[in-house]
């Protein structure tokens, strides 16, 4: 049994300017020790999915199931919901000095949160933990550093105090919400590195949300990529980069740099992502799309097993075969580059 | 590329040479410390010439200085030392109204396309802000104003009828557009793009790049771009500057520097890169550099890379080591350290053979990586 199981979750807020879907009919699951990879862009509802399944959307029209352990997430009571957070699920999010709070100790504040879920702890003993805990994330001198404001943290240092505090209660599942898209390239490996090992080590398993598909690349076992509010994709990592379906997909991977020594033009994805207010008829993703076809503008395409991968599934109307969906991407990016060309004279 | 004939650089080839630039910032001293004068060294003693038409990198982690150095460049800020010459003239110590006429030659886009437009005005208007400020298209030249805007917009991909379109009207990479817009209408001959697609999603940081390419193109326009993606750097680099501490460590065309960096932290910068490739990932070796960058403010003896480098000897503490060609590297390759990295060399097997005091210290238990 997967450690959570999320189903059809649609999530949508009211809004003056009309209903903001946010998320709609998404499903995923994250089996005990491994990491899934959401990837997407802003606005793709890949925060508001994890945020919802915390129990963190306030006002929000939510349906579907999150089943975890057993048990629906969505139907837990308040004070249940609380045992929960922190304990056995666990978040840290992008911005790690907005997370701490600027006027107590890193000490206290991680004493704090495990003094808040074990009752019986003495202050002592929670103090000790935390120190422990900053050691297990690498802080230097953690029995000085304790005592630090966060203010006298580097921005590396305050990530590591947030895995530090959200590991402290050992939870089941942590969610990672771009939790290095404010760090420099060489702290995100040190982070990285850290997030990799105490996976190994307490078997915790991991939503990792990010927009960097460097990122999914390191870490990811699974990949969910998203875009306005719903699933495009869904597969193992190796499918995503080698063996993608979407287009949408092929789209966030082209439009990256190459690492060969030429320098050629990127191929960006044209165009802007859709309001989530108003989404275009059909497939989302249609008005971007290099290969759209007339099924495409009037009907949302269903995710569809690719045959060849393990629980590869795509919402896209071209062909799952292999083979006739290279013949049908290449005929219909030429009459997309012709229709271009004349749409210029 | 400029790779091989460079070095016979004639003074006509180089639109900025900048000279020993050095900017310190005064730390606001608190009451017990009164008198000591404590000053954050964010750009130490650096030395970079920009030739007409291309585009350099500057490279860095947070607090390396990269910004800072930009602001010197155009003048934002005032120099502590050094000299920043454009087109063979010493603008280091113009006074504002002096340092004017060269404002139209260099201007800037900046990170965050939602803070540095005015939310209040009109596109239209941001975009012609630059000529209200030169004095250009006022009174009777009030209608070819308006067209060089809109042409301007156009140039830049944005429909020239929403010239009456407020800021909050258009998404991230159209903002950004706008900012591209109001940089380029004076036709400047240098504009120094900091973090320009940092702040934007992926699909459109690359609209933003190929846009930025079109334009060099178009305009013989000379870039200085700073971003902490190094890829992306490496994408439109002719050359790059890696800076550490305020300090160049190393600098060549960009080719040389992502296939045969020499400095160790240059190397450990760019293993460090994510690589959007599961099977490269995995192969790739990395070099996870312990502890945080020192402070700015006190920075280390001799190489400041010293307390973290893996292959420091006590040379590196006594004697800073020069930005000069290493090995059989053409003079274009500068690189600023005293035991520079070999290529096929294994740096993550190397240790430091100086005191531990000297160090950046780390749990040994954690991070052995």
């Amino acid at each position: 049994m997967p450690l959570l199981e999320v189903e059809d979750l649609t999530v949508s807020f009211h809004t003056p300017d009309g209903i903001v879907k946010a998320v709609r009919d998404v499903s995923f699951t994250v089996d005990a020790g491994k990491t899934l990879g959401i990837v997407g862009e802003s606005g793709s509802g890949k925060s508001v999915s994890t945020q919802t399944i915390m129990g963190l959307t306030q006002g929000a029209h939510i349906s579907g199931r999150a089943m975890f352990e057993g048990r629906n997430l969505f139907e837990l009571e308040p004070h249940e919901m609380q045992d929960i957070r922190g304990a056995e699920i666990a978040m840290i999010f992008q911005d790690p000095l907005s997370s701490l709070h600027p006027y107590y100790r890193v000490g206290w504040q991680i004493a704090e949160m495990l003094r808040a879920h074990q009752s019986s702890m003495s202050k002592r003993a929670a103090h000790a933990r935390a120190i422990e805990l900053l050691r297990l994330v690498g802080i230097p001198q953690p029995d000085r550093r304790v005592n630090d404001f966060p203010h006298q943290f580097s921005g590396g240092m305050r990530q590591r105090a947030m895995i530090a505090m959200a590991m402290a209660l050992n939870p089941k599942l942590l969610i990672a919400d771009e939790p290095t898209t404010a760090l420099d390239v060489t702290v995100q490996a040190q982070v990285l590195e850290i997030m990799k090992r105490l996976q190994q080590e307490f078997g915790t398993a991991i939503i990792m949300i990010t927009h960097d598909l460097g990122v999914i690349a390191e870490v990811a076992d699974d990949v969910v990529v998203m875009y306005a509010g719903a699933t495009m994709e869904k597969s193992s990592q190796d499918d995503i980069f080698y063996a993608f379906h979407h287009p949408y997909t092929e789209g966030l991977l082209e439009s990256l740099p190459g690492y060969g020594d030429e320098r050629q033009r990127l191929r960006p994805i044209k165009g802007q992502p859709p309001s989530l207010i108003n989404l275009p008829s059909g497939c989302p993703y249609h008005p971007r799309c290099p290969y759209v076809m007339d099924i495409c503008r009037t009907e949302d395409p269903p995710l569809r097993v690719v045959p060849g991968g393990v629980g590869h599934v795509s919402a896209c109307w071209l062909p799952t075969d292999r083979a006739e969906r290279e013949a049908a991407r290449a005929q219909l990016a030429e009459r997309t580059a012709l229709a271009a060309a004349q749409g210029l004279q | 590329m400029i790779a091989s004939t460079a070095g016979a650089v004639s003074d006509n080839d180089v639109l900025v040479r900048v000279e020993h630039v050095v900017k310190h910032f005064p730390v606001q001293s608190t009451s017990l410390r009164k008198g000591a004068h404590e000053v954050v060294h964010a750009v130490d003693d650096v030395s970079l010439e920009i030739r007409r038409g291309e585009t350099v990198g500057l490279v860095g982690e947070t607090g390396c200085g990269k910004s800072t150095l930009a602001r010197c460049i155009t003048r934002l800020y005032n120099l502590t030392s050094g000299t920043i010459t454009f087109e063979g003239e010493d603008i280091s110590a113009l006074s504002r109204r002096r340092m004017r006429p060269f404002r139209r030659d260099i201007q800037m886009i900046f990170q965050d396309p939602y803070g540095s437009l005015n939310p209040r005005r009109r596109v239209g208007s941001i975009i012609a802000d630059p000529l209200s400020i030169h004095g250009m298209g006022e009174g009777k030249g009030r209608k070819d104003r308006k067209l060089l805007v809109q042409e301007t917009m156009e140039l830049v991909g944005l429909n020239p009828e929403h010239y009456n379109r407020f800021p909050a009207e258009f998404s991230g990479g159209q903002r950004q557009r706008i900012g591209v817009a109001r940089a380029l209408i004076l036709r400047p001959k240098l504009i120094v793009c900091d973090e320009p697609v940092s702040a934007l999603d992926v699909s459109i940081q690359a609209q933003i790049v190929n846009l930025l390419a079109d334009l060099q193109k178009e305009f013989g326009l000379t870039y200085v771009f700073i971003a902490h993606d190094l890829s992306i750097v490496r994408h439109v680099s002719d050359r790059v500057a890696v800076m550490y501490l305020g300090k160049i460590i190393e600098e060549a065309p960009s080719r040389l520097l992502y296939n045969h960096s020499r400095h160790p932290y240059a190397r450990a910068l760019l293993s460090a890169v994510p690589v959007p490739d599961p099977r490269s990932a995995q192969v790739r070796q990395r070099i996870i550099l312990v502890g945080d960058v020192p402070s700015p403010i006190d920075p280390p003896a001799g190489c400041r890379f010293h307390p973290r480098c893996p292959k420091a000897a006590q040379r590196c503490i006594d004697e800073e080591p020069q930005l000069v060609a290493r090995f059989d590297d053409p003079i274009t390759h500068e690189t600023a350290c005293h035991f520079p990295v070999a290529d096929g060399e294994d740096l993550a097997a190397a240790r430091p053979s100086i005191a531990a005091t000297e160090r950046v210290t780390t749990d040994p238990g954690a991070l052995s990586t």
